[in-house]
């Protein structure tokens, strides 16, 4: 079943004192050391953890829910069938990730690494939430400006002044498009703030 | 004949095409900007559609599709950059055209080439869809369960990356399309007793969250790479001699890319790629390939183009989707409260029909909207990201709610943007997921038919001899995307689309 990690090639072991493959771009960034057996793996061991967490959880959900059999089955039937084979599957990706960094194949370059951008990123998913959170209090035209204020101060080297101009424009030009071309039907201003 | 007419009078509705210009418009701009494609883009615009009739809905979505193909190959030509994926090729030998002084021949060629293309894969699928549509009425439900699965085998198969986690994506997208009442027992699944969910988790919520919010997050993280140095455009005019040069490839290409968009998966990069290196290799002088061959423009663009048109045929027959923004045309389909499926020719002629004439039409409008304006779509580079993103935020956050003025579906967004951006980090990318997603449903209950007129017996999938055979077929391409050298194929494929 392993035959996704192809036949390694002759010589292929014991790579971690070789000099890294010259990847010919002209990255400032490329990294000087060979890349460890970690990087090579960790994103196969998680991606396969997730999909051991889903399965699982889907099939233990599922046993609340009537199985049945083949021939009558029960709203929990196929979904126990499916998420037992999406852990098994995760269980297949760990394994292969077990086995490759135990034996690591020849000239491999570690996947780009980039730093998780947490409070940037943080910032986006909080302006989506935040747009949840108040648009039936505020009504649209505060939530549309406060959740774009928030999104663009997440971007690279933006100002909350740079940020309050992008929020007003953008609001501007969602409410031509949403309320007058597409007469939306959200209040412009909810119960909060006096509409 | 009497369709053909019918289609073309739906299309040529001021109306629709007003909504195809708009389609096409915006696809070109899509396809030009970096950092949002036309998945993306349709997700968007998907709860937005809902107040137009759904032929009118089609037509634009179908537009910005086909549109953003135009627009990927103008940067591509223009800058050496791919605004979408399927125009990595064109980059190769456009970009150099360019840096000799040929860019508006490259552009042309380009053009017209996926003008030609366009308009042949039309009829394709005017002549293929509706015999193909009355061969799928015959299928029993064993039948569709294996075509689902032949669907979405076909689709990792021929995609980048480690097929198992394409896989165990699909199947995670599968799980995901059961949460919600199921239809037979009319019991609520995974809804941890929330009444929202019980008509299923938010298409147009999940859609927007993998393919909006995780990409930012993820350009967030690298950056965008903005080019500053844009070619001259100095004359489009073709010589003589361009056109002999160009005629053979761009049939070539578009006989390619018509068979293989058919195919479920990538089959439109694969297209231009196949077309690129057949090109190459019977080519009598290969070795200007890659200093500015205008057949390196001619094939690859007309093949990608034909595809990105024949790739409607399994939707509009089949119901399957070939790739992930065929799925977003499923639910804007089932949005409308048609089911995409071998009915649609019979029950929506004015759909069917009026949706192929339309493409067409966008295909024309696309030639005049992308050549004499050429310079507005490379202005659009100069918009910076930081301004961009915080607009597809407002748009996703606006248009989800709108839906049904619901803020859960505003919170799905944000949720499944994070669990998008976690997997694309680890190497899982989202379409499978998103195609898992909707057919998760349709596999489910074909299963549970075929196993109520079987009796329970399992075997029903292997002894119907149609069904074997697509099962056998899923089999092969599975086998055959693990053996070492087609793998090593398809890695190349795919490294050209970085």
């Amino acid at each position: 079943m392993a035959t996704d990690n192809g036949p390694a090639p002759a010589g292929g072991r014991d790579l971690s004192e070789a000099t890294p493959p010259h990847t010919g771009v002209g990255d400032a960034a490329a990294p000087p050391n060979p890349p460890t057996r970690w990087q090579l793996t960790k994103a196969d061991f998680y991606s396969g953890a997730i999909f051991v967490a889903f399965g699982a959880a889907f099939a233990a959900a599922s046993s609340q829910y009537t199985v049945g059999t083949l021939l009558r089955m029960g709203p929990g039937y196929f979904p126990r069938l499916l998420g037992i084979i999406l852990a098994v599957m995760g269980l297949a990706i760990v394994g292969l990730a077990v086995l490759h960094f135990v034996r690591p194949r020849a000239d491999e370059q570690a996947p780009e690494e980039q730093a998780v951008p947490w409070m940037r990123g943080g910032l986006l998913l909080a302006a989506v939430l935040l747009f949840g959170f108040i648009i039936g209090g505020a009504g649209l035209l505060p939530t549309v400006l406060l959740t774009t204020f928030v999104a663009a101060l997440a971007g690279q080297g933006t100002t909350p002044a740079r940020a309050a101009v992008i929020a007003v424009g953008i609001t501007a030009l969602c409410l031509v498009i949403f309320v007058f071309l597409l007469r939306l039907t959200v209040p412009l201003f909810g119960p909060w703030v006096g509409g | 004949m009497d369709n053909i007419l019918l289609g073309i009078q739906t299309a040529l509705t001021p109306t629709n095409l007003l909504v195809c210009l708009i389609g096409c418009a915006l696809g070109t701009a899509v396809g030009v900007l970096p950092g949002i494609g036309p998945t993306a883009t349709i997700a968007l615009l998907l709860p937005i559609t809902f107040n137009f009739d759904p032929v009118s809905s089609l037509i634009m979505l179908a537009g910005i599709y086909y549109g953003a193909q135009y627009g990927g190959s103008t940067t591509a030509i223009l800058l050496n950059l791919p605004g979408e994926t399927s125009a990595a090729v064109t980059a190769i030998d456009g970009y150099q055209m360019a840096r000799q002084g040929r860019a508006g021949q490259a552009l042309a060629t380009a053009a017209l080439g996926s003008f030609f293309a366009g308009t042949v894969a039309t009829v394709v699928l005017a002549v293929f869809a509706p015999p193909l549509a009355e061969a799928a009425l015959k299928f029993g439900p064993a039948e569709y369960f294996s075509l689902v699965v032949l669907g979405l085998v076909a689709s990792i198969a021929l995609a980048s990356g480690s097929l198992w986690k394409a896989l165990a994506m699909i199947m995670l997208g599968l799980l995901l399309g059961l949460v919600g009442q199921d239809v037979e027992s009319g019991a609520s699944r995974f809804t941890f007793g929330a009444g929202e969910l019980d008509g299923g988790l938010n298409f147009v919520s999940l859609a927007v969250g993998m393919f909006g919010v995780a990409e930012i997050l993820r350009n967030l993280a690298s950056g965008i790479h903005r080019p500053s140095m844009v070619r001259e455009v100095k004359s489009l005019r073709l010589s003589r001699a361009d056109f002999k040069q160009m005629t053979p490839p761009v049939l070539r290409g578009t006989l390619m890319g018509s068979l293989l968009g058919i195919l479920p998966g990538a089959g439109h990069v694969l297209a231009s790629f196949t077309s690129y290196s057949v090109e190459k290799r019977i080519s009598k002088t290969p070795e200007r390939f890659g200093h500015g061959a205008i057949e390196g423009v001619a094939a690859p663009e007309s093949a990608n183009n034909a595809a990105a048109q024949t790739s409607f045929i399994p939707l509009l027959t089949l119901g399957l989707p070939a790739n992930p923004v065929m799925a977003l045309l499923i639910g804007a389909f089932i949005i409308q409260g048609i089911t995409p499926g071998p009915n649609v020719i019979n029950d929506e002629p004015v759909l069917f029909w009026g949706l192929i004439a339309s493409m067409w039409v966008g295909n024309l409008m696309l030639v005049m909207l992308n050549l004499p304006l050429i310079g507005l779509w490379v202005k659009l580079l100069t918009i910076p990201y930081r301004v961009l993103f915080p607009a597809i935020i407002a748009f996703s956050t606006i248009g989800c709610y709108s839906l049904g003025l619901n803020a859960y579906h505003v919170f799905a967004i944000a949720f499944f943007g994070l669990l998008g951006y976690v997997l694309i980090r680890f190497g899982c990318e989202p379409a499978p997921l998103l195609l898992g997603f909707v057919l998760g449903p349709l596999l489910e209950e074909n299963f549970r038919r075929a196993m109520t007129i079987s009796r329970g017996d399992a075997s029903v999938f292997l002894t119907r001899p149609i069904s074997l055979a697509m099962l056998v077929v899923a089999a092969v391409f599975l086998v055959v995307a693990v053996l070492p050298s087609i793998k090593k194929k398809r890695d190349v494929v795919f490294a050209e689309d970085e």
